[in-house]
Protein backbone atom coordinates (compact mmCIF):
# COMPACT_ATOMS: atom_id res chain seq x y z
CA UNK A 1 0.00 0.00 0.00
CA UNK A 2 1.67 3.02 -1.08
CA UNK A 3 1.13 6.91 -0.54
CA UNK A 4 -0.50 7.38 -4.18
CA UNK A 5 -2.77 4.13 -4.04
CA UNK A 6 -3.87 5.39 -0.37
CA UNK A 7 -4.68 8.84 -1.61
CA UNK A 8 -6.30 7.95 -4.69
CA UNK A 9 -8.89 5.59 -2.19
CA UNK A 10 -9.63 9.02 -0.95
CA UNK A 11 -9.40 11.49 -3.87
CA UNK A 12 -12.07 10.51 -6.40
CA UNK A 13 -10.47 10.62 -10.15
CA UNK A 14 -12.27 13.62 -11.31
CA UNK A 15 -11.21 15.53 -8.49
CA UNK A 16 -8.02 14.90 -9.06
CA UNK A 17 -8.10 15.45 -12.58
CA UNK A 18 -9.68 19.20 -11.68
CA UNK A 19 -7.09 19.90 -9.37
CA UNK A 20 -3.78 18.57 -10.95
CA UNK A 21 -4.60 18.85 -14.35
CA UNK A 22 -7.73 20.94 -15.21
CA UNK A 23 -7.30 23.85 -13.19
CA UNK A 24 -3.55 24.48 -13.39
CA UNK A 25 -4.35 24.45 -17.13
CA UNK A 26 -6.75 27.14 -17.20
CA UNK A 27 -5.48 29.17 -14.68
CA UNK A 28 -2.36 29.08 -16.61
CA UNK A 29 -3.80 30.01 -19.75
CA UNK A 30 -5.89 32.76 -18.04
CA UNK A 31 -2.64 34.31 -16.70
CA UNK A 32 -1.54 34.19 -20.36
CA UNK A 33 -4.19 35.75 -21.41
CA UNK A 34 -4.28 38.82 -18.96
CA UNK A 35 -0.29 39.63 -19.63
CA UNK A 36 -0.64 39.23 -23.43
CA UNK A 37 -3.70 41.55 -23.50
CA UNK A 38 -3.87 43.72 -20.41
CA UNK A 39 -0.23 43.29 -19.40
CA UNK A 40 -0.98 42.83 -15.95
CA UNK A 41 0.23 39.78 -13.72
CA UNK A 42 -2.24 37.80 -12.14
CA UNK A 43 0.17 35.15 -11.06
CA UNK A 44 -0.83 35.58 -7.04
CA UNK A 45 -4.29 35.76 -8.32
CA UNK A 46 -4.20 32.89 -9.82
CA UNK A 47 -2.14 31.38 -6.90
CA UNK A 48 -5.29 32.28 -4.55
CA UNK A 49 -7.87 31.22 -6.72
CA UNK A 50 -6.16 27.74 -6.82
CA UNK A 51 -5.50 27.50 -3.01
CA UNK A 52 -9.33 28.38 -2.76
CA UNK A 53 -10.55 25.82 -5.11
CA UNK A 54 -8.10 23.44 -3.37
CA UNK A 55 -9.93 24.13 0.02
CA UNK A 56 -13.32 23.44 -1.83
CA UNK A 57 -12.77 20.21 -3.41
CA UNK A 58 -10.95 18.68 0.07
CA UNK A 59 -14.81 18.34 0.59
CA UNK A 60 -14.81 15.30 -1.57
CA UNK A 61 -11.14 14.03 0.36
CA UNK A 62 -11.45 14.35 3.51
CA UNK A 63 -14.55 16.48 3.80
CA UNK A 64 -15.88 16.02 7.45
CA UNK A 65 -13.32 13.44 8.99
CA UNK A 66 -12.72 15.22 11.68
CA UNK A 67 -16.55 16.51 12.37
CA UNK A 68 -17.47 15.60 15.75
CA UNK A 69 -20.40 13.18 15.74
CA UNK A 70 -19.70 11.41 12.76
CA UNK A 71 -17.87 7.86 12.29
CA UNK A 72 -15.76 8.66 9.41
CA UNK A 73 -13.14 6.83 11.08
CA UNK A 74 -15.06 3.88 12.15
CA UNK A 75 -14.15 1.76 9.01
CA UNK A 76 -10.55 2.38 8.91
CA UNK A 77 -10.31 1.28 12.59
CA UNK A 78 -11.51 -1.67 11.99
CA UNK A 79 -8.10 -2.86 9.99
CA UNK A 80 -4.60 -2.60 11.34
CA UNK A 81 -3.70 -0.54 8.17
CA UNK A 82 -6.12 1.95 8.80
CA UNK A 83 -3.79 4.28 10.30
CA UNK A 84 -1.48 4.02 8.01
CA UNK A 85 -3.64 4.42 5.10
CA UNK A 86 -5.03 7.51 6.00
CA UNK A 87 -1.68 9.42 7.02
CA UNK A 88 -0.35 8.19 3.61
CA UNK A 89 -2.78 9.36 1.65
CA UNK A 90 -2.89 12.79 3.62
CA UNK A 91 1.12 12.97 3.05
CA UNK A 92 -0.19 12.72 -0.60
CA UNK A 93 -2.52 15.26 -0.68
CA UNK A 94 0.04 17.77 0.83
CA UNK A 95 2.65 16.71 -1.23
CA UNK A 96 0.34 16.78 -4.72
CA UNK A 97 -1.13 19.96 -3.70
CA UNK A 98 2.15 21.62 -3.26
CA UNK A 99 3.09 20.69 -6.71
CA UNK A 100 -0.03 21.70 -8.05
CA UNK A 101 0.44 24.82 -6.02
CA UNK A 102 4.14 25.11 -7.66
CA UNK A 103 2.94 24.01 -11.19
CA UNK A 104 1.07 27.11 -11.39
CA UNK A 105 3.25 29.85 -10.06
CA UNK A 106 6.34 28.64 -11.17
CA UNK A 107 5.20 28.49 -14.75
CA UNK A 108 3.15 31.86 -14.35
CA UNK A 109 6.64 33.14 -13.29
CA UNK A 110 8.06 31.61 -16.83
CA UNK A 111 4.87 33.62 -18.55
CA UNK A 112 5.87 36.66 -16.91
CA UNK A 113 9.60 36.36 -18.81
CA UNK A 114 7.88 35.44 -21.81
CA UNK A 115 5.24 37.95 -21.88
CA UNK A 116 6.93 40.76 -18.93
CA UNK A 117 3.76 42.67 -17.40
CA UNK A 118 3.54 46.30 -17.77
CA UNK A 119 3.66 47.14 -14.28
CA UNK A 120 3.13 45.69 -10.62
CA UNK A 121 6.00 43.60 -9.03
CA UNK A 122 8.99 42.63 -11.38
CA UNK A 123 9.35 39.62 -12.97
CA UNK A 124 11.39 36.34 -12.26
CA UNK A 125 12.10 36.93 -8.35
CA UNK A 126 12.78 33.97 -6.40
CA UNK A 127 11.82 35.27 -2.72
CA UNK A 128 9.00 36.72 -4.52
CA UNK A 129 7.98 33.66 -6.32
CA UNK A 130 8.85 31.22 -2.96
CA UNK A 131 6.84 33.43 -0.80
CA UNK A 132 3.74 32.91 -2.68
CA UNK A 133 4.06 29.63 -3.54
CA UNK A 134 4.69 28.90 0.80
CA UNK A 135 2.15 31.27 1.95
CA UNK A 136 -0.41 29.80 -0.51
CA UNK A 137 0.26 26.43 0.72
CA UNK A 138 0.41 27.33 4.34
CA UNK A 139 -3.14 29.08 4.19
CA UNK A 140 -4.47 25.89 1.98
CA UNK A 141 -3.01 23.64 4.75
CA UNK A 142 -4.94 26.08 8.02
CA UNK A 143 -7.97 26.10 5.69
CA UNK A 144 -8.27 22.67 4.90
CA UNK A 145 -7.44 21.66 8.34
CA UNK A 146 -10.39 23.76 9.70
CA UNK A 147 -12.75 22.81 7.12
CA UNK A 148 -12.33 18.78 7.65
CA UNK A 149 -14.42 19.42 11.20
CA UNK A 150 -17.09 20.50 9.39
CA UNK A 151 -19.49 18.19 6.94
CA UNK A 152 -21.50 20.49 4.82
CA UNK A 153 -20.53 21.74 1.50
CA UNK A 154 -21.77 25.38 2.29
CA UNK A 155 -18.90 25.62 5.00
CA UNK A 156 -16.38 24.51 2.71
CA UNK A 157 -17.22 27.10 0.45
CA UNK A 158 -17.55 29.74 2.65
CA UNK A 159 -14.44 28.76 4.42
CA UNK A 160 -12.47 28.56 0.99
CA UNK A 161 -13.77 32.56 -0.08
CA UNK A 162 -12.59 33.01 3.49
CA UNK A 163 -9.14 31.48 2.40
CA UNK A 164 -8.68 33.59 -1.04
CA UNK A 165 -8.93 36.62 1.16
CA UNK A 166 -6.37 36.13 4.07
CA UNK A 167 -4.09 34.43 1.27
CA UNK A 168 -4.33 38.25 -0.74
CA UNK A 169 -4.12 40.16 2.20
CA UNK A 170 -0.81 38.04 3.33
CA UNK A 171 0.67 38.69 -0.46
CA UNK A 172 0.26 41.78 -0.55
CA UNK A 173 1.81 42.56 2.70
CA UNK A 174 4.66 40.09 1.94
CA UNK A 175 5.13 41.57 -2.01
CA UNK A 176 5.11 45.49 0.09
CA UNK A 177 7.69 44.05 2.42
CA UNK A 178 9.84 42.07 -0.74
CA UNK A 179 9.57 45.23 -2.91
CA UNK A 180 10.84 47.33 0.06
CA UNK A 181 14.04 45.11 0.38
CA UNK A 182 12.49 42.80 3.29
CA UNK A 183 13.21 39.39 1.60
CA UNK A 184 13.44 37.73 5.33
CA UNK A 185 9.43 37.86 4.71
CA UNK A 186 10.28 33.85 3.05
CA UNK A 187 11.52 32.54 6.17
CA UNK A 188 8.14 33.03 8.48
CA UNK A 189 6.37 31.65 5.45
CA UNK A 190 8.60 28.69 4.85
CA UNK A 191 8.25 27.74 8.42
CA UNK A 192 4.81 28.62 8.57
CA UNK A 193 4.25 26.19 5.76
CA UNK A 194 6.27 23.39 6.87
CA UNK A 195 4.63 23.59 10.68
CA UNK A 196 1.42 23.83 9.08
CA UNK A 197 1.88 20.79 6.56
CA UNK A 198 2.97 18.85 9.92
CA UNK A 199 0.49 19.77 11.77
CA UNK A 200 -2.38 19.14 9.38
CA UNK A 201 -1.04 15.07 9.55
CA UNK A 202 -0.79 15.35 13.00
CA UNK A 203 -4.00 16.77 13.56
CA UNK A 204 -6.21 14.26 11.53
CA UNK A 205 -4.13 11.52 13.33
CA UNK A 206 -5.21 12.69 16.78
CA UNK A 207 -8.70 13.12 15.93
CA UNK A 208 -8.36 9.32 14.97
CA UNK A 209 -6.54 8.44 18.19
CA UNK A 210 -9.05 10.42 20.38
CA UNK A 211 -12.35 8.47 18.41
CA UNK A 212 -10.49 4.94 20.44
CA UNK A 213 -12.12 6.89 23.36
CA UNK A 214 -15.50 8.01 23.84
CA UNK A 215 -14.45 10.90 26.58
CA UNK A 216 -12.64 12.53 24.13
CA UNK A 217 -15.02 12.36 21.07
CA UNK A 218 -18.65 12.31 22.09
CA UNK A 219 -20.50 10.68 19.71
CA UNK A 220 -23.40 11.58 21.36
CA UNK A 221 -25.19 9.34 24.64
CA UNK A 222 -23.64 5.94 26.17
CA UNK A 223 -24.61 3.50 23.17
CA UNK A 224 -27.77 1.72 22.19
CA UNK B 1 -16.80 -26.32 23.83
CA UNK B 2 -14.53 -23.96 22.22
CA UNK B 3 -14.84 -19.95 22.51
CA UNK B 4 -14.67 -17.34 20.11
CA UNK B 5 -14.48 -14.42 22.41
CA UNK B 6 -14.50 -14.68 26.35
CA UNK B 7 -14.31 -11.68 27.99
CA UNK B 8 -12.86 -11.19 31.68
CA UNK B 9 -13.81 -8.72 34.24
CA UNK B 10 -14.55 -5.70 31.09
CA UNK B 11 -15.65 -2.80 32.61
CA UNK B 12 -16.33 0.87 31.04
CA UNK B 13 -17.66 4.14 32.52
CA UNK B 14 -19.94 6.80 31.74
CA UNK B 15 -21.33 9.63 32.95
CA UNK B 16 -24.73 7.98 33.98
CA UNK B 17 -23.67 4.47 32.71
CA UNK B 18 -21.20 1.69 33.66
CA UNK B 19 -20.74 -1.29 31.68
CA UNK B 20 -19.50 -4.17 34.12
CA UNK B 21 -19.47 -8.16 32.28
CA UNK B 22 -17.44 -10.37 34.54
CA UNK B 23 -17.63 -12.99 32.12
CA UNK B 24 -18.68 -13.60 29.33
CA UNK B 25 -18.12 -16.75 26.68
CA UNK B 26 -19.06 -16.62 22.65
CA UNK B 27 -19.24 -20.31 21.47
CA UNK B 28 -17.06 -20.67 18.40
CA UNK B 29 -19.09 -22.15 15.23
CA UNK B 30 -22.51 -20.58 16.26
CA UNK B 31 -24.39 -17.57 15.60
CA UNK B 32 -24.82 -15.46 18.93
CA UNK B 33 -27.33 -12.60 19.44
CA UNK B 34 -27.09 -10.05 22.21
CA UNK B 35 -30.34 -8.50 23.27
CA UNK B 36 -31.00 -5.88 25.40
CA UNK B 37 -33.16 -2.65 25.12
CA UNK B 38 -31.71 0.95 24.49
CA UNK B 39 -28.98 1.81 26.98
CA UNK B 40 -28.46 -1.96 27.98
CA UNK B 41 -24.86 -1.85 26.62
CA UNK B 42 -24.90 -4.03 23.61
CA UNK B 43 -23.13 -1.10 21.20
CA UNK B 44 -20.80 -0.54 23.84
CA UNK B 45 -19.90 -4.09 24.61
CA UNK B 46 -19.76 -4.96 20.91
CA UNK B 47 -17.26 -1.47 20.37
CA UNK B 48 -14.97 -3.15 22.74
CA UNK B 49 -14.92 -6.62 21.19
CA UNK B 50 -14.91 -5.07 17.75
CA UNK B 51 -12.05 -2.82 18.57
CA UNK B 52 -13.29 0.73 18.01
CA UNK B 53 -13.10 1.80 21.72
CA UNK B 54 -9.76 1.12 23.71
CA UNK B 55 -10.62 2.89 26.71
CA UNK B 56 -12.20 -0.03 28.42
CA UNK B 57 -10.34 -2.10 31.56
CA UNK B 58 -10.44 -6.01 31.64
CA UNK B 59 -9.45 -8.86 29.35
CA UNK B 60 -10.46 -10.30 26.22
CA UNK B 61 -9.33 -13.51 24.39
CA UNK B 62 -10.00 -14.17 20.92
CA UNK B 63 -10.07 -17.30 18.74
CA UNK B 64 -8.41 -19.25 22.09
CA UNK B 65 -5.24 -17.67 22.40
CA UNK B 66 -5.02 -14.09 21.20
CA UNK B 67 -5.28 -10.92 23.76
CA UNK B 68 -6.89 -7.77 22.95
CA UNK B 69 -3.16 -6.22 23.13
CA UNK B 70 -2.65 -9.17 20.18
CA UNK B 71 -5.51 -7.88 18.32
CA UNK B 72 -3.73 -4.34 17.82
CA UNK B 73 -0.36 -5.99 15.99
CA UNK B 74 -0.61 -6.63 12.20
CA UNK B 75 1.22 -9.61 12.69
CA UNK B 76 -1.52 -11.93 15.25
CA UNK B 77 -4.00 -11.32 12.24
CA UNK B 78 -6.71 -10.79 14.28
CA UNK B 79 -8.23 -7.85 12.75
CA UNK B 80 -8.10 -9.42 9.61
CA UNK B 81 -10.33 -12.44 10.77
CA UNK B 82 -12.70 -9.83 12.47
CA UNK B 83 -15.39 -8.32 10.06
CA UNK B 84 -17.46 -5.72 11.55
CA UNK B 85 -20.59 -3.23 10.56
CA UNK B 86 -21.48 -0.76 12.99
CA UNK B 87 -24.63 0.85 13.60
CA UNK B 88 -24.34 4.15 11.63
CA UNK B 89 -22.60 4.27 8.94
CA UNK B 90 -18.76 3.67 8.92
CA UNK B 91 -17.70 5.15 5.48
CA UNK B 92 -16.74 8.30 4.53
CA UNK B 93 -19.94 10.20 3.22
CA UNK B 94 -18.66 11.21 0.18
CA UNK B 95 -17.41 7.89 -0.93
CA UNK B 96 -19.29 5.71 -3.69
CA UNK B 97 -20.00 2.33 -3.51
CA UNK B 98 -16.74 1.36 -5.82
CA UNK B 99 -14.53 3.63 -3.66
CA UNK B 100 -15.76 1.64 -0.86
CA UNK B 101 -14.62 -1.59 -2.65
CA UNK B 102 -10.84 0.16 -3.30
CA UNK B 103 -10.21 1.44 0.10
CA UNK B 104 -11.69 -2.16 1.38
CA UNK B 105 -9.34 -3.44 -0.84
CA UNK B 106 -6.03 -1.65 0.62
CA UNK B 107 -7.02 -1.71 4.34
CA UNK B 108 -7.83 -5.74 4.08
CA UNK B 109 -5.43 -8.86 2.74
CA UNK B 110 -8.53 -10.68 2.81
CA UNK B 111 -10.92 -8.75 0.92
CA UNK B 112 -12.16 -10.56 -2.39
CA UNK B 113 -13.17 -7.43 -4.79
CA UNK B 114 -14.52 -10.55 -6.79
CA UNK B 115 -16.74 -11.65 -4.03
CA UNK B 116 -17.77 -7.73 -3.59
CA UNK B 117 -19.15 -7.15 -7.09
CA UNK B 118 -21.00 -10.71 -6.81
CA UNK B 119 -22.62 -9.23 -3.54
CA UNK B 120 -23.07 -5.92 -4.59
CA UNK B 121 -25.36 -7.67 -7.48
CA UNK B 122 -27.26 -10.00 -5.12
CA UNK B 123 -28.09 -7.66 -2.58
CA UNK B 124 -29.54 -5.24 -5.03
CA UNK B 125 -27.01 -2.72 -5.07
CA UNK B 126 -25.50 -2.50 -8.37
CA UNK B 127 -27.16 -3.87 -11.66
CA UNK B 128 -30.64 -2.12 -13.43
CA UNK B 129 -32.75 -0.35 -11.25
CA UNK B 130 -30.00 -0.48 -8.50
CA UNK B 131 -28.42 2.37 -7.11
CA UNK B 132 -24.73 1.62 -9.40
CA UNK B 133 -21.52 1.80 -8.14
CA UNK B 134 -21.39 5.58 -8.74
CA UNK B 135 -24.08 5.92 -6.27
CA UNK B 136 -22.54 7.94 -2.97
CA UNK B 137 -22.98 6.69 0.08
CA UNK B 138 -24.55 9.87 1.34
CA UNK B 139 -27.24 9.16 -0.61
CA UNK B 140 -27.68 5.69 -0.54
CA UNK B 141 -30.77 4.71 2.28
CA UNK B 142 -29.85 3.42 5.83
CA UNK B 143 -31.30 -0.36 4.18
CA UNK B 144 -28.44 0.05 1.17
CA UNK B 145 -25.89 1.43 3.34
CA UNK B 146 -26.67 -1.43 5.70
CA UNK B 147 -26.50 -4.04 2.85
CA UNK B 148 -23.01 -2.04 1.54
CA UNK B 149 -21.67 -3.01 5.07
CA UNK B 150 -23.06 -6.52 4.36
CA UNK B 151 -21.22 -6.77 1.24
CA UNK B 152 -17.87 -5.40 2.97
CA UNK B 153 -17.78 -7.24 5.44
CA UNK B 154 -19.22 -10.67 3.77
CA UNK B 155 -16.54 -10.06 0.80
CA UNK B 156 -13.62 -10.88 3.00
CA UNK B 157 -12.31 -14.36 4.41
CA UNK B 158 -13.10 -13.88 8.27
CA UNK B 159 -13.82 -15.97 10.94
CA UNK B 160 -15.92 -14.24 12.91
CA UNK B 161 -18.74 -11.13 12.15
CA UNK B 162 -19.30 -8.30 15.08
CA UNK B 163 -22.73 -6.99 13.58
CA UNK B 164 -23.88 -4.35 15.36
CA UNK B 165 -27.64 -4.01 14.92
CA UNK B 166 -27.42 -5.66 11.07
CA UNK B 167 -31.25 -6.28 11.29
CA UNK B 168 -32.16 -2.52 11.96
CA UNK B 169 -32.81 -0.78 8.68
CA UNK B 170 -33.74 -3.29 6.50
CA UNK B 171 -36.74 -4.41 5.58
CA UNK B 172 -38.47 -7.99 6.31
CA UNK B 173 -37.12 -9.49 3.49
CA UNK B 174 -34.21 -8.41 3.28
CA UNK B 175 -33.63 -9.28 6.79
CA UNK B 176 -35.17 -13.24 6.20
CA UNK B 177 -32.00 -12.69 3.50
CA UNK B 178 -29.42 -11.33 5.99
CA UNK B 179 -30.12 -15.07 7.67
CA UNK B 180 -29.79 -16.93 4.58
CA UNK B 181 -26.26 -15.04 4.69
CA UNK B 182 -25.12 -15.81 8.01
CA UNK B 183 -26.50 -19.16 7.83
CA UNK B 184 -24.06 -20.01 4.58
CA UNK B 185 -21.39 -18.12 6.31
CA UNK B 186 -21.31 -20.62 9.07
CA UNK B 187 -21.84 -23.84 7.22
CA UNK B 188 -19.26 -22.95 4.61
CA UNK B 189 -16.56 -22.21 7.55
CA UNK B 190 -17.59 -25.91 8.66
CA UNK B 191 -17.26 -24.94 12.61
CA UNK B 192 -14.20 -22.50 12.64
CA UNK B 193 -16.89 -19.34 11.37
CA UNK B 194 -18.47 -17.44 14.34
CA UNK B 195 -21.23 -14.46 14.68
CA UNK B 196 -22.11 -12.14 17.21
CA UNK B 197 -24.51 -9.64 16.27
CA UNK B 198 -27.07 -7.38 18.14
CA UNK B 199 -30.51 -6.96 17.77
CA UNK B 200 -33.98 -5.54 18.82
CA UNK B 201 -35.74 -7.92 16.27
CA UNK B 202 -35.51 -10.66 18.40
CA UNK B 203 -38.60 -12.52 15.96
CA UNK B 204 -37.39 -11.46 13.00
CA UNK B 205 -33.24 -13.24 13.66
CA UNK B 206 -34.72 -16.05 16.27
CA UNK B 207 -34.38 -18.62 13.24
CA UNK B 208 -30.52 -17.60 12.86
CA UNK B 209 -30.07 -17.60 16.92
CA UNK B 210 -27.97 -20.60 18.51
CA UNK B 211 -26.89 -18.39 21.60
CA UNK B 212 -28.27 -15.48 23.55
CA UNK B 213 -26.76 -13.17 25.68
CA UNK B 214 -29.45 -10.58 27.35
CA UNK B 215 -27.99 -7.71 28.93
CA UNK B 216 -29.60 -4.85 31.36
CA UNK B 217 -28.13 -1.34 32.55
CA UNK B 218 -24.81 -2.50 31.33
CA UNK B 219 -24.51 -6.72 32.71
CA UNK B 220 -25.42 -9.57 31.44
CA UNK B 221 -28.55 -10.96 32.98
CA UNK B 222 -29.10 -14.38 30.77
CA UNK B 223 -27.28 -16.10 28.45
CA UNK B 224 -27.26 -19.44 27.20
CA UNK B 225 -28.24 -21.66 24.04
CA UNK B 226 -31.42 -21.17 22.97
CA UNK B 227 -32.78 -24.51 23.09
CA UNK B 228 -31.03 -24.32 26.43
CA UNK B 229 -33.07 -21.44 27.47
CA UNK B 230 -36.42 -22.83 26.30
CA UNK B 231 -36.22 -25.98 28.35
CA UNK B 232 -34.80 -23.31 31.33
CA UNK B 233 -38.36 -21.49 30.49
CA UNK B 234 -41.64 -22.15 30.40
CA UNK B 235 -44.75 -20.22 28.90
CA UNK B 236 -47.55 -20.04 31.58
CA UNK B 237 -51.01 -19.45 30.71
CA UNK B 238 -54.18 -19.82 33.20
CA UNK B 239 -57.12 -18.51 34.06
CA UNK B 240 -57.95 -14.88 35.57
CA UNK B 241 -58.44 -15.90 39.24
CA UNK B 242 -55.14 -17.57 39.78
CA UNK B 243 -53.24 -14.89 38.18
CA UNK B 244 -52.29 -13.31 41.77
CA UNK B 245 -50.87 -16.82 43.02
CA UNK B 246 -49.16 -17.16 39.83
CA UNK B 247 -47.78 -13.98 39.93
CA UNK B 248 -45.50 -14.52 42.78
CA UNK B 249 -44.34 -17.61 40.96
CA UNK B 250 -43.76 -16.03 37.28
CA UNK B 251 -41.05 -14.54 36.23
CA UNK B 252 -42.87 -12.01 34.22
CA UNK B 253 -46.14 -12.11 33.47
CA UNK B 254 -49.48 -10.11 31.74
CA UNK B 255 -52.66 -10.10 32.12
CA UNK B 256 -56.10 -9.42 30.34
CA UNK B 257 -59.55 -9.86 31.63
CA UNK B 258 -59.48 -13.43 30.39
CA UNK B 259 -56.86 -14.52 31.59
CA UNK B 260 -52.67 -14.22 32.52
CA UNK B 261 -49.80 -14.86 30.46
CA UNK B 262 -45.96 -15.44 31.64
CA UNK B 263 -42.88 -16.76 32.11
CA UNK B 264 -41.83 -19.11 34.66
CA UNK B 265 -38.75 -20.81 35.55
CA UNK B 266 -39.28 -24.44 35.02
CA UNK B 267 -37.78 -25.38 38.02
CA UNK B 268 -40.15 -23.22 39.47
CA UNK B 269 -43.32 -25.06 38.18
CA UNK B 270 -44.35 -26.93 41.11
CA UNK B 271 -45.71 -23.65 42.48
CA UNK B 272 -48.08 -23.72 40.22
CA UNK B 273 -49.89 -27.00 41.63
CA UNK B 274 -53.05 -26.93 42.19
CA UNK B 275 -53.85 -24.02 39.30
CA UNK B 276 -55.92 -24.36 35.62
CA UNK B 277 -52.69 -23.60 34.00
CA UNK B 278 -51.22 -24.79 30.87
CA UNK B 279 -47.52 -24.74 30.04
CA UNK B 280 -45.82 -24.60 26.44
CA UNK B 281 -42.31 -24.31 24.59
CA UNK B 282 -41.77 -20.21 25.10
CA UNK B 283 -39.98 -18.38 22.24
CA UNK B 284 -36.60 -16.07 22.16
CA UNK B 285 -39.01 -13.23 21.68
CA UNK B 286 -41.01 -14.21 24.80
CA UNK B 287 -38.00 -15.33 26.81
CA UNK B 288 -36.22 -11.96 26.03
CA UNK B 289 -39.04 -10.12 26.88
CA UNK B 290 -39.61 -11.85 30.06
CA UNK B 291 -35.69 -11.31 31.12
CA UNK B 292 -35.64 -7.56 30.24
CA UNK B 293 -38.71 -6.88 31.87
CA UNK B 294 -37.66 -8.58 35.02
CA UNK B 295 -34.54 -6.45 35.07
CA UNK B 296 -35.97 -3.20 33.22
CA UNK B 297 -36.21 0.11 34.86
CA UNK B 298 -38.94 0.81 32.41
CA UNK B 299 -42.92 1.14 34.42
CA UNK B 300 -45.08 -1.30 33.32
CA UNK B 301 -48.60 -1.62 34.71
Amino acid sequence: MGNRNSYRAFAPACVRLILYVALPALLLALQAFVLLYAGRSLLEVCAGLYGAAAVFFDFWIFGGICARGTMAFEYLKTSVRGTKLIERALVWDGFCHFCGMAAIILPGAVLERILPPSEGVAAGMTVRLLTVLFLDYAVWLLAASAARHVTMMVWYYLISVCAMGIFMALTAGALGQIAAGHIWVLVPAAAAALLLAVFSVKHVMQRMEGSYRDETIKTGSADD
Amino acid sequence: MENVIQVKNVEKNYKNFRLAVPKLAIPKGFATALIGENGAGKTTLINILAGTRLDYKGELCFFGRYSDADREKPESGVREAIGYTGPGCYYLPHWNIKQVGEVSELLFENFRPERYGRLLAELGLVGEGNPGSGKKVSELSDGNRMKLMLAGVLARDTKLLILDEPASPLDPLMRDKLCEMIREYLADGGGERSVLFSTHNISDMENVTDYAVIMEHGAVVEQGFVEDLKEKYVLVKGEREDAEMARKILYSMTENRYGFEGICLAEKLDGLAGMDVCTETPNLFQISVAVMRENTSLQFH
